[in-house]
């Protein structure tokens, strides 16, 4: 199992408009790439109107040919690009991508 | 060492008589190592040729390519009616490593690395890309140089080539290690804040009978 995490700090007041505009505008698109949302976490565990709110939102991919295609696809989308460059960054203050794997699989992981 | 990569395409129906002028002309300049072969199905922006030519230095690549000798071979490739397109760099000898051991496949990448290069980037994905070999055991023999003069789709910034026993070590190994999906690759993915190299790229291979990139 591999997971492509964005976590997102957003400006304050916007931790749910930015998870609802998420859902409707990038995550249909990345469904549709292959990859399944596992899981949106919200740090502290409520909306907060004058701070900002930390999301984690969790897409899995079955094996690292899922993450090539899904990354493939991407790239041809431009709703993808508008998201990040346009519809995106109103809501946030930061935010970073990673992808990660259960600890115990690294090893066969690496072994290709 | 000052090397000179050049991957042309060409016209239909010129292919074979401009190999051969290009052959015989590489041949007769004087390159301390020389790589000129067919590409395999499967490039991407990746031309007919590969030709690729080692120097002490670049004064002595710049005298070679201007010599009477590769004269045939410069002119053809300027011709737009016999060159439909070529991209070209030259690179003194960068990050190196591996095994000099036997043929197999050459491959070669071309970036250019222009999203935001600050110095701070650049450093971090060069020496995450040069780590890759590290990792991954189907790279036997391998160079990131910096281009310092480049044409063809993009005024390309770096030079990535592997050598590998065969095509699986690419297309396998290479492809599918997390060293490149999990981890490199966050510099070309328009989805991470890391992103720096262009989509647009070079990605070449030739089979190669013996060792092609030299310290």
């Amino acid at each position: 199992m591999i997971w492509i995490v964005d976590e997102v700090e957003t400006k304050p007041g916007m931790g749910a408009a930015f998870l609802d505009a998420y859902m409707t505008h990038y995550a249909p698109g990345n469904e549709a790439r292959g990859l399944k949302l596992v899981h949106r976490m919200v740090e502290p565990a409520m909306w907060l109107d004058d701070a900002p709110n930390r999301l984690l939102l969790v897409w899995q991919a079955d094996h690292a040919g899922a993450v090539w295609t899904a990354k493939h696809r991407a790239r041809g989308d431009a709703a993808v690009a508008r998201w990040w460059n346009e519809q995106a960054p109103p809501f946030i203050l930061s935010r970073r991508r990673g992808t990660y794997a259960p600890a115990e699989a690294l090893e066969a992981l690496a072994d290709v | 060492m000052y090397n000179r990569l050049l991957i042309p395409t060409f016209a239909p129906g010129h292919r074979d008589a401009a190999m051969a002028t290009i052959a015989e002309a590489g041949a007769a300049i004087g390159a301390e190592a020389l790589l000129f072969a067919p590409t395999l199905p499967g490039v991407y922006n990746g031309g007919d040729a590969i030709w690729r030519a080692s120097f002490a230095h670049r004064a002595a690549c710049d005298a070679a390519l201007r010599s009477a000798a590769w004269a045939p071979a410069a002119e053809l490739l300027a011709d737009p009616a016999v060159t439909t397109h070529l991209d070209a760099v030259g690179y003194a000898t960068g990050k190196v490593g591996g095994l000099v051991d036997g043929g197999g496949l050459y491959r070669v990448a071309l970036f250019r690395a222009a999203i935001d290069p600050t110095p701070e980037r650049l450093a971090a994905f060069g020496a995450q890309t040069a780590a890759m070999p590290r990792a991954i055991r189907s790279i036997r023999r391998w160079q990131l140089a910096t281009a310092d003069e480049a044409s063809g789709l993009h005024g390309w910034t770096h030079v990535w080539e592997q050598e590998y026993a065969d095509r699986a070590g690419l297309e396998g190994a290479y492809m599918m290690h997390p060293a490149h999906w999990a981890h490199v690759e966050r510099w070309f993915d328009p989805e991470y804040t890391e992103f720096l190299v262009h989509p647009l790229l070079v990605h070449s291979f030739c089979a190669i009978d013996r060792p092609v990139i030299a310290a």
